[in-house]
């Protein structure tokens, strides 16, 4: 046990990282635990998000007294994201920090703001920023989360997506104006920016893909009764049909679709994924698949080099896949996971992916596994009061739920009860 | 006036939403639930949010300030 780390097991134990996720080594024992001891110095964070922020204060938490440096490209410091899409649509509110400025400075926590990552030099261990600078480290911690996709032939002038503050002003104008909204994908974002626009008065329209929103993850029982909520409470919902092109013009938008059919708007906002945000580590040695490939305990395939929240894939040990998940809530445990990982920890991250979306004043809740189901159980009717059940050869695997709580509650203890690696048994 | 801020610890899990919206008025306790330890630390307005924003809806606000 190291004099400065507080982790049991700082002398490494190597979990299982079986199949795909033993790609990801680790081979910064060495330098972590040599002697006993914890013996990095500096660490870097990349990332201003809530993996970002809640890594740094943990590092601390658990004893950490080398320096500590979060790097983010935005310029405020680490906030509350998920009210970007909710309240700060419908309401004109600040933003919410995750921490009062002081905290961080009181920690000994370095921000650098508006500063982007541009490269990495892992044999040297620098990171090289847009600031022509660089930093060193012993341990570099990446969170960089992901930019929202925005399809070349949907990207005119003034099409607006949501995920970062800088994107809310023009969202914000956009629902100040009123008049026709064209919302192009059904997802979590796209619900939610339909919902707060309907909430302010805009004739909203809906564009899905597949047949229903939320239908690509979680079938057609539960996305025909989201569709219909959003229906109930005024968005026009067209589904089935994908957005070809958007064009602009001095009186507007067009969206044409893929059955010929063309609508007209005075806005559009795009809401159709996200990618990682890891252009910039192509060629560094970093495993790179859809994300950040890492192992159990958020370990890359490079030296002292880590990975957490919306950018990491990686190997989870009671689903025994890589997973990336692009949830608030997942990517702050797996902050706080990867500092452990930091310290000298061998802990597997192995949380119950949860996310829960806020529409047309209905309380939407997930949490489970959101591949492979099999099978589909739904209980009610009214869109804003059901439950789905999600099954896999027979065994649940997830749970959607709209606005009861308490139902939800019960059902995720369930989950969390029966989800544990193979080789712990149940 | 007393605010009365109750919060549910079998519907809580924990993401710590309500720990930054509150002002510190509600904390995560040792196993990780959503408690309470000074209301007052907060505006009425901000435990509203709190309340609103909660992910499982385990936040009940009552009172006026």
């Amino acid at each position: 046990m190291g004099e400065r780390c507080r982790l049991r097991g700082c002398r490494r134990v190597h979990g299982d990282r079986g199949g795909d996720g033993s790609r990801a080594r680790a081979g910064n024992q060495e330098q972590e635990t040599r002697g006993g001891l914890c013996v990095t110095r500096d660490v870097v964070v990349v990332g201003g998000g809530v993996a970002a922020h809640r890594c740094a204060l943990e590092l601390r938490r658990l004893g950490h007294d080398g320096t500590v440096t979060v790097i983010s490209g935005e310029r405020h410091p680490p906030y509350d994201r998920t009210f970007l899409s909710k309240d700060m649509l419908v309401e004109d509110v600040d933003l919410v920090p995750l921490a009062p400025r002081s905290e961080y400075t009181d920690q000994g926590i370095e921000l650098l703001l508006d500063v982007t990552a541009v490269a990495l030099d892992a044999d040297a261990r620098r990171v090289q920023l847009s600031d022509d600078t660089a930093r060193r480290y012993d341990s570099l911690v990446l969170c960089v989360g992901g930019r929202p996709v925005l399809p070349p032939a949907l990207d005119a002038p003034g099409v607006a997506v949501m995920r970062e503050a800088t994107h809310l002003d023009r969202l914000r104008a956009i629902l100040a104006r009123g008049g026709q909204l064209v919302v192009i994908g059904g997802g979590f974002i796209g619900g939610e920016v339909a919902s707060a626009a309907v909430t302010r008065g805009l004739d909203v329209t809906l564009v899905e893909q597949a047949g229903a929103p939320l239908e690509a993850m979680l079938g057609a029982e539960v996305g025909t009764r989201v569709a219909a909520l959003h229906r109930e409470r005024g968005v026009k919902v067209v589904t089935g049909v994908g957005a070809r092109a958007v064009s602009a013009s001095q009186s507007g938008y067009r969206v044409d679709l893929d059955d010929g059919t063309t609508l007209s708007a005075d806005a559009v906002v795009v809401g159709v994924g996200m990618a990682p945000a890891t252009d910039w580590l192509t060629g560094s040695g970093l495993e790179l698949d859809h994300g950040i490939v890492t192992d159990a305990s958020c370990r890359t395939s490079v030296d002292s080099v880590f990975a957490a929240g919306d950018c990491a894939r990686w190997w989870h040990p009671a689903y025994e896949s890589l997973c990336r998940v692009e949830h608030w809530d997942t990517a702050g445990r797996h902050g706080t996971a990867v500092a452990k990982t930091v310290l000298g920890s061998a802990e597997p991250f192995m949380p119950l992916p949860f996310v829960w979306s806020d529409q047309h004043g209905v309380k939407l809740q997930w949490a489970g596994r959101a591949a492979g189901w099999d099978d589909v159980r739904v209980e009610g009717d009214d869109p804003a009061r059901f439950v789905a059940r999600y099954y896999r050869s027979g065994q649940l695997i997830g749970v959607f739920v709209s606005g009861q709580p308490r139902e939800f509650a019960k059902a995720r203890k369930e989950l969390a009860a029966s989800m544990c690696p193979p080789d712990q048994g149940r | 006036m007393a605010i009365t801020v109750d919060i549910d610890r079998e519907v809580c899990i924990g993401s710590g939403n309500c720990v930054h919206i509150s002002e510190g008025s509600i904390e995560l306790d040792d196993d990780g639930v959503a408690t309470v330890v000074d209301a007052e630390r907060a505006t009425i307005d901000q435990l509203r949010r709190a309340a609103r924003s909660c992910p499982t809806a385990a936040i009940t606000i009552d009172g006026e300030q």
